[in-house]
């Protein structure tokens, strides 16, 4: 029964997925064996795990062991990983069937998908346009109907970014809920994996089966163990809208976010407009504070350790930085410059100094507004995706895209996109942000967006 | 603040990435804008707390045990060298 399932959805992606691009490799062979040892398994009448049978695509910046982890880099063409990742084993430990690595913007810097060394990937909604990004591929996999469920990874929006344009779900936990052991890192104090999946109930099944505890990652110290973590709450929880969330927002969007906010109320739900005057300077505190990391995460990828590159280096210095120069992408080397320059002695205080302490200031003010209200409520993102090639001119124009995303990486806490509404060929995704481990109160309005939705 | 091309060259050095003459012009102009709009940090924390987690967890080590898997995991670690003798990683020279 698996076996018959998985083998349809292979073919189907050999035959579709050529004008989607949403895998960097299909992993055929190991899809068939777990199918076929899931259906032995049940035939034998032992008891299956939580993701028993669910076609799953991992964005290809998670580690599985023996495939290549390029993160959309042509740095990291040949490295293969040596382990599995954390959620790679727990997927494995509850009957997952992994069926590929998904495209990807290069080193998750992008969003929308145009960044991948290897190829754009489109939207399947309309495949002139992009999928959002980074986790474009995941996305994409999903809502071509290739996948039940993908990974992807969010330091910034890049699981909700790309929910939203594809009209799937996505969600970013907690930052500390899942491991992060065997994630390529971007940004260490933002990154966390995620589920993307067609409703709120598979991202719930996902994250149930990925949460949890890990001695490798220390920022789940604060954990339960798997199995541990609460994910459900009954109730109504009560919603505040911050007014800077529809400053600048796209009319339609608006509009569909207004229709939402009028039924929830119709349904019982409290919602108060609030404002959190911070929050327009998001931007400029995420980007420095990436900038910041990402280039000393980079620093290890040195032509040395990760892979073969088809060049011998004979001086440490000039080679390697001639060996950057050639293969990193313009976005991946105008962060990594960014970067260095603002954690120099000279420029330290004047930019990354004050970005610590404005990252203080944005945290405060949005737990203070989630310490009176059960969640906050806006759209996922300001716009409708755009066509292919249309924003790779203006790295400013880029940034700016990610404005109603990026205060929940700042504060560690949950945020997902719901699909609601449509919009020509879209569905835009509405964001619901809660407290530090307040999932439960998350997937509650999700189920809640869902509902009315198919009204 | 004042950027020039040979700020952005430097920064390439520093960062160890190799740029060519038509990226540093386009950098050169980017990161102007690009800081240009990023001073509004100026308005908000200055001289308060400096946030680099949002955890509060602190000294959260695992025990210091070897596990079954290292030895195999080390060997696949290995394997990824671009250049290699034996189990060493062969480095180029930093110095002439």
């Amino acid at each position: 029964m698996h076996h018959e399932r998985i083998a349809r959805l292979l073919e189907k992606i050999r035959r579709e997925d050529g004008r989607i691009g949403a895998f960097i490799e299909v992993y055929e062979k190991e899809a068939l064996a777990k199918a076929q040892e899931l259906d032995r398994k049940a035939k034998e009448g032992k008891p299956l795990g939580r993701l028993a049978g669910k076609a799953i695509a991992i964005k290809n910046i998670i580690a599985a062991r023996g495939k290549r982890l390029t993160a959309g880099s042509k740095m990291l063409e040949n490295y293969i990983a040596p382990y599995d990742a954390a959620v790679v084993e727990r997927i494995n430990a509850e009957d997952g069937i992994i069926i590929g690595s998904a495209n990807m913007d290069e080193f998750a810097c992008g969003s929308d998908n145009t960044h991948s060394a290897y190829f754009a990937t489109r939207n399947p909604l309309d495949p002139e346009y992009v999928p959002g990004g980074s986790s474009g591929g995941s996305a994409a996999a999903v809502a071509a109907g290739f996948a039940d469920i993908a990974l992807g990874s969010d330091t910034g929006g890049s699981i909700r970014c790309p929910a939203s344009f594809c009209g799937i779900t996505g969600i970013k936990p907690t930052y500390g809920l899942v491991s992060r052991y065997g994630l390529s890192d971007m940004a260490m104090s933002l990154d966390q994996i995620g589920p993307l999946a067609n409703s709120a109930k598979d991202a719930k099944l996902m994250l149930s089966a990925i949460a949890g505890r890990d001695a490798r990652d220390q920022a789940t110290g604060g954990t339960p163990e798997n199995g541990k973590v609460a994910l459900d709450f009954s109730g109504k929880p009560t919603i505040a809208v911050a007014k800077e969330f529809l400053e600048g927002c796209d009319e339609r969007i608006a509009k569909e976010f207004h229709r939402l906010s009028d039924s929830l109320g119709a349904e019982g739900y409290q919602i108060s407009e609030v404002s959190i005057p911070s929050l327009k300077h998001a931007i400029p505190i995420y980007y420095l504070t990436v900038f910041a990391e990402f280039s000393s995460a980079m620093q290890k990828f040195d032509g040395l350790r990760y892979g073969k590159t088809g060049r011998e280096l004979e001086n440490l210095t000039e080679d390697v930085g001639e060996l950057r120069g050639s293969k990193l992408g313009l976005e991946v080397k105008r962060r990594i410059l960014l970067g260095t320059f603002i954690t120099t002695k000279e420029y330290h205080d004047a930019w990354y100094g004050k970005t610590l302490s404005a990252r203080a200031v944005i945290k405060r003010d949005i737990e203070a507004v989630l310490g009176k209200y059960g969640v906050l409520l806006g759209p996922t993102m300001s716009t409708l995706p755009w066509k292919i090639g249309q924003k790779m001119e203006n790295p400013l124009e880029m940034y700016l895209a990610d404005i109603l995303t990026v205060p929940a990486n700042l504060a560690g806490i949950p945020a997902a996109s719901v699909p609601f509404g449509k919009i020509g060929k879209f569905r835009p995704g509405m964001q619901v942000l809660g407290s530090r481990y307040g999932e439960g109160k998350v997937f509650a309005l999700m189920e809640e967006i869902e509902r009315l939705d198919r009204k | 603040m004042e950027i020039s091309k040979d700020l952005v060259r430097k920064m390439g050095e520093l960062s160890r990435v190799k740029l060519s003459e038509a990226e540093l012009a386009r950098l050169e102009k980017e990161f102007a804008e690009l800081f240009g709009h990023f001073s509004s940090i100026e308005k908000i924390g200055a001289g308060g707390e400096r946030l680099f987690y949002v955890t509060g967890v602190q000294g959260s080590l695992r025990p210091d045990e070897p596990r079954p898997k290292a030895r195999g995991d080390a060997d696949a670690i290995v394997e990824n060298f671009a250049q290699k003798d034996g189990r060493l990683m062969v480095a180029p020279k930093s110095l002439d």
